[in-house]
């Protein structure tokens, strides 16, 4: 018998032999400590092993790898058996039509300490067959949630298929005792592929779709004090119109439009009518890194252009873009990817 | 009876939300759920002398885990010097609670019977590994042992429980 097929065998056996001998109690006998100052008949338990220093964190006995979507004790409206839980919360919006590029983001409400059992317990499928995703995590600035995790494959999604992320985690252990208190499941699908490169040197933008030559547009990125950043992006958001105001707080302008969102600091795809005479000359005038463009093409690429599609910014002249300044998963190699970051997945 | 002290309160805390996932923990290294029930009980009434003393509180869970592994180790020492057969037999784990739904089917009473032929340490860390979910780590220091030592035993348990299922299923 193989060790997983064994390991399997015992989880469940153990599940199921604990849930059936102590079920859930409406009323839990009263403790003896608050009526027995002196130890039971069975005497004094000798304590034997030292403790370990302190965990920042509570743990917990009793925690269960749901190995096989085990119905049985935990859809009964259970109390979660971990007095500290992980709450997962999806970010990706599903049943939508994205670019190849989208990586699944959800939100962890506390830090824990592993995401092997995570890993393990999230499959995705493309089409119905499964391929191999994998974890990685940041530090997250959402209230609440002090983590960020991004599922992706090694490569980009098929383009035009429908994508299932299933995370059957609840009860799972995120290690150190702590368990995820919840399960995600999330589907959506991808468009066609699409991918454009900005070069700086050449102060254009090719796109390509499923592999064939879209389109060409002229662009001015990034002056000197505001450089654009160097590497691979991904369509964030898109919106009409969009104030923006630089990191010093000087200025601050709105009615920006056909604003495709690349970092969190705030790198758009945008028009810039005041700005055509350099977009014409090459010349990288634009604040906060931003991308800018002719208002015609700003128009186009509005339409073209779907959240999660990809833009490489091969050459610009910024500092290389950090993972997490926007969707940078890209730029992470797939082995430093699957050791999972912030929390180790392995 | 209300709280009158720090302890009574965290440690009246620690029981409603961790009692029956230590129960469940001892009574997989028992014989049957009264003294699963005991060996908890006098867990938590260890950590509340205890309190305050010498633990910090979020180490607590660690020493009612360790506590309940030691309670059940030493109740099953003290039955087998008792006992004529030191091995008690695969029905204790029927459900002892007739309106259970949850039937243990042969399947997991093959997979338990093997664990009760198991030496102590060896189901210990088995039970710890599989059920509790522990690293080697929490492992090695819940039972006060070498991380070495865990991994060995592991591997010893795993390898006995495997030749006792045999290659049937």
């Amino acid at each position: 018998m193989s060790d997983p097929h064994l390991e399997r065998r015992l989880g469940e056996a153990f599940d199921a032999a604990a849930r059936s001998s102590v079920p859930d109690a409406a009323s839990p006998p009263p403790p003896h400590f608050m009526t027995q100052p002196t130890p039971s008949r069975h005497g004094r338990i000798r304590w034997i092993a030292p403790l370990a220093a302190a965990a920042a964190v509570a743990v917990v006995a009793g925690s269960v790898v749901a190995l096989q979507g085990n119905g049985g004790g935990g859809r009964k409206g259970n109390p979660p058996s971990a007095l500290a839980a992980v709450h997962i919360k999806l970010a990706t919006t599903g049943d939508q039509t994205y670019g190849v590029g989208i990586p699944v983001v959800a939100y962890f409400s506390r830090q824990f300490a592993s995401a092997k059992s995570l890993s393990a317990a999230t499959s995705v499928t493309v089409n119905g067959t499964a391929m191999h995703g994998a974890w990685y995590f940041e530090s997250s600035t959402q209230p609440g949630y002090p983590v960020e995790g991004h599922l992706r494959l090694e490569k980009y999604w098929p383009a035009n298929s429908t994508v299932t992320v299933n995370v059957a985690a609840r009860q799972a252990s995120a290690g150190g005792g702590v368990a995820f208190s919840n399960d995600v499941q999330l589907s959506f699908r991808t468009g066609p592929q699409v991918v454009a490169t900005v070069e700086d040197q050449k102060h254009r933008m090719y796109v390509t779709r499923d592999g064939k030559p879209f389109g060409v547009y002229r662009v001015a990125l990034g002056a000197a004090a505001t450089p654009t950043t160097r590497g691979i992006k991904v369509i964030m958001k898109k919106s009409p119109s969009v104030c923006m105001h630089d990191v010093n707080g000087t200025y601050r302008e709105c009615g920006i439009k056909y604003a495709q969102q690349l970092t969190y600091a705030g790198e758009y795809l945008h028009a810039a009518p005041w700005n055509e005479g350099n977009i014409e000359r090459g010349r990288d005038t634009a604040g906060n890194g931003c991308t800018n463009l002719m208002p015609s093409a700003a128009a186009t690429l509005w339409k073209v252009l779907t959240v999660g599609d990809v833009v490489e910014y091969p050459d610009a002249s910024g500092p290389k873009m950090q993972v997490s300044a926007g969707y940078g998963d890209w730029n992470v190699p797939w082995r430093t990817w699957q050791r999972g970051g912030l929390i180790p997945t392995l | 009876m209300a709280p009158t002290s720090d302890a009574d309160a965290a440690v009246a805390a620690l029981y409603r939300s961790h009692r029956l996932p230590m129960v469940r923990l001892a009574r997989l290294l028992v014989d049957d759920l009264e003294t699963a029930e005991d060996v908890v009980q006098d867990a938590f009434a260890a950590l509340h002398r205890r309190w305050g003393s010498v633990l910090v509180p979020d180490a607590a869970i660690g020493y009612l885990r360790t506590s309940v592994v030691n309670g059940s180790r030493s109740v099953l020492r003290r039955r087998r010097t008792l006992r004529a057969n030191p091995w008690p037999d695969a029905t204790g784990w029927r459900s002892d609670d007739a309106d259970t739904r949850v039937l243990l089917d042969e399947e997991h009473r093959e997979v338990l019977a093997a664990l009760r032929k198991l030496p102590s340490r060896q189901r210990e860390v088995i039970v710890l590994r599989y059920w509790a979910e522990l690293t080697e780590m929490e492992i090695a220091t819940t039972l006060g042992i070498s991380v070495g030592s865990v991994k060995s035993s592991a591997s010893r348990g795993r390898d006995a429980i495997a030749a006792m299922l045999g290659g049937a299923r």
